[in-house]
């Protein structure tokens, strides 16, 4: 019996507490939860292209639409809870991340929610059981899609040391995107001729150990997909490869000013832009996710971004081919 | 905030508390019953989220998906026991040990459903759960409720009963003093080696019940698991007490619910994500100080009581 009076004084201090927080939304603003996995350039970058398109087809935070923002920093009990609020609160959901779009949709079928889903920074909604295919996604989520251009990618090593006979690619082996990129990438640089050496980290403690046994095996140029490890750690590889002469060739630009060497990538940016400009025509124009397909950024959006001092420490030129096509 | 928000936070902390508080339970037997940090706790309950998920896209019926997930955790507890009592490792290094193999493994296991060496992530998709069983909710978190709050009761009757027998007596009774338990003629080996066992087969069974909640099993599900689970026991003891075995299984189960009420009301009060730690750590903090400030509420009560006499 003390026990259940424990109970029910506990429960009604939690009442208290959330009767104390005052909720001042406008019955008017149309409300949209956002869920990013992590703080990461990338992810950021996407979150302001998304919010900078709402605004520009006239829909600002605090105006017409109000948003709430959640990020578990990659903890999955916290992202569960935090998916499951949004997915209740708002008419429609931006998820940023794959982890972060499994979660908010399977809060959304927990909850037979009819809120509309968008996602974004998705590599392979497909895998993810996100959507039924990328043409018609079939439920109430859709999205735009982070394929790197790896392929691509692969093609600008060639093009800026065309002597290069062996590639090492270096990934976080718990990170499934990177897996599949770094699959693509092995495939591409075989295709062209090149020799592949593959190494994978667990953290970001061995990082430095893995990149100097990569060189020291043979590797003269490093790929590295879009990881978040590696991007968060970046530098770590860097200090090494700069060292020892060895070009780093990075998934996203982000990487590359935190000190990789070079990229060709999607600008993450404009692809949240792209999926703010999607939001709109569900919000405005009431179109179904169902029906809209997912999106990706097009070949003439890739942009090269070169890391200055790098090349200079490295000691190469870069081509005039490669010079022209760099975005500032 | 209106009374249908206040009811969904129970409802959202029901949903992950419960599943949590068998890891809370396991992790309660290995560190109060047998007084063992036993950091596998990590890594078994990812492997109880793996095995389950692969074996559930394999098509193995869920239930049974759950009660290999039980079996694979006993296992791996089975494991550190032995490196402990039989390799005469420190406690602490043969949980790290066992953590740090099962990542591999875990991967492993995920790979095999995909037909690929290792996988970090693998998706429960259009397959039924566990939850699916007692389909008596039109919304899915009311099964999930209800589901794992029976295997809850149904683990605690268990867990009573189990350390009230001549072997559960005496697992407590080694943790408590192993020189004395030796003494008596108990064979404290074994019994670390079971104790071990069974804590880490419900933390897996946690694991499990977890990943098909969330429809999916990652790699890094376990982290910052001990950390909950020790944060559960210490809420639960300290808020609803520990007089005796009974009362303090069941204060650890309400602890791990108290734990995510916590985290959804912090969640709610929609603090800058920066922060949200802090916040926690703050509410934790208030938990905690309650006992405390009941107490001295008591003690100036019996103070005036005194001065009125």
């Amino acid at each position: 019996m003390k026990m259940f009076k424990k109970i029910c004084m506990s429960l009604s201090l939690v009442s208290l507490g959330l009767f104390a927080t005052s909720c001042n939304s406008n019955a008017d603003q149309i409300k949209i939860g956002v869920l990013q996995l992590a703080t990461h350039g990338a992810l950021d970058q996407a979150y302001e292209g998304f919010k900078d398109a709402l605004e520009s087809g006239g829909f600002v935070d605090g105006k017409q639409i109000k948003i709430t923002f959640q990020n578990p920093e990659g903890q999955d009990s916290d992202m569960s809870t935090m998916a499951k609020s949004l997915v209740r609160d708002n008419e429609l959901v931006l998820a940023i991340a794959t982890p972060a779009a499994v979660a908010v949709q399977t809060a959304a079928k927990a909850q037979n929610s009819s809120a509309k889903i968008l996602f974004t920074a998705v590599t392979d909604p497909v895998d993810a059981g996100l959507v039924a295919s990328n043409e018609v996604p079939g439920g109430n989520i859709t999205g735009t899609n982070d394929m790197n251009p790896v392929v691509q990618q692969i093609d600008l090593v060639k093009e800026l040391i065309p002597s290069i006979k062996t590639l090492g690619i270096l990934y976080t082996i718990s990170e499934e995107n990177s897996k599949v990129q770094a699959e693509l990438a092995q495939a591409r640089a075989e295709a062209v001729g090149l020799k592949v050496i593959v190494a994978t980290v667990v953290d970001a403690t061995d990082i430095s150990s893995t990149t100097r046994k990569l060189i020291n095996d043979g590797a003269e140029v490093i790929y590295i997909p879009t990881d978040n490890n590696l991007a968060k750690n970046i530098p770590s590889v860097t200090n090494i490869s700069d060292e020892l002469k060895v070009v780093t060739i990075c998934g996203e630009g982000n990487m590359v000013t935190a000190g990789g060497t070079i990229t060709l990538g999607i600008n993450y940016y404009k692809l949240g832009k792209l999926t703010g400009e999607m939001a709109i025509e569900i919000i405005k124009n009431g179109k179904s996710p169902a029906t809209m397909p997912v999106l990706s950024l097009s070949d003439s959006e890739y942009s090269i971004s070169i890391n200055d001092e790098a090349i200079e420490k490295i000691g190469i030129v870069v081509p005039d081919s490669i010079k022209s096509r760099i975005s500032e | 905030m209106d009374l249908q928000a206040i009811i969904y936070v129970l409802i959202d902390s029901l949903a992950i508390g419960l599943p949590y508080s068998l890891l809370a339970l396991g992790i309660f037997i290995s560190y109060r019953t047998l007084d063992f940090a036993d950091l596998s706790a990590e890594g078994s309950f990812t492997l109880g989220g793996a095995v389950a998920v692969s074996t559930i896209v394999m098509g193995v019926n869920p239930l049974f998906a759950t009660i290999l997930s039980f079996i694979s955790g006993f296992l791996a507890g089975m494991f550190t026991g032995i490196l402990h009592t039989k390799l005469k490792i420190p406690k602490l290094l043969s949980g790290i040990i066992t953590m740090t193999g099962l990542y591999s493994i875990n991967m492993v296991i995920m790979g095999i459903a995909k037909n690929s060496p290792y996988s970090n992530v693998i998706y429960v998709e259009d397959n039924k759960t566990i939850f699916d069983f007692l389909n008596i909710f039109e919304k899915n978190y009311f099964n999930i409720i209800l589901v794992s709050l029976i295997i809850v009761i149904i683990v605690l009757f268990i867990i009573y009963w189990f350390f009230g027998t001549e072997i559960g007596m005496s697992i407590r009774a080694t943790g408590m003093n192993g020189n004395m338990a030796r003494a008596q003629g108990i064979n404290t080996t074994v019994m670390i080696i079971s104790g071990l066992a069974i804590s880490n087969a419900l933390i897996a069974t946690g694991g499990a019940l977890f990943s098909q909640a969330e429809l999916k099993a990652d790699i890094n599900m376990g982290i910052g698991a001990l950390v909950i689970g020790l944060s559960s026991i210490i809420i639960g003891e300290s808020v609803f007490g520990k007089r005796t075995f009974k009362n303090w299984i069941i204060s650890v189960v309400l602890g791990s619910i108290a734990y995510y009420l916590i985290i959804a009301i912090a969640i709610q009060l929609g603090f800058p994500h920066y922060l949200k730690k802090l916040l926690y750590a703050v509410l934790i903090t208030i938990v905690l100080a309650i006992p405390l400030i009941k107490k001295l509420k008591n003690r100036t009560k019996e103070e005036k009581e005194n001065v009125s006499n």
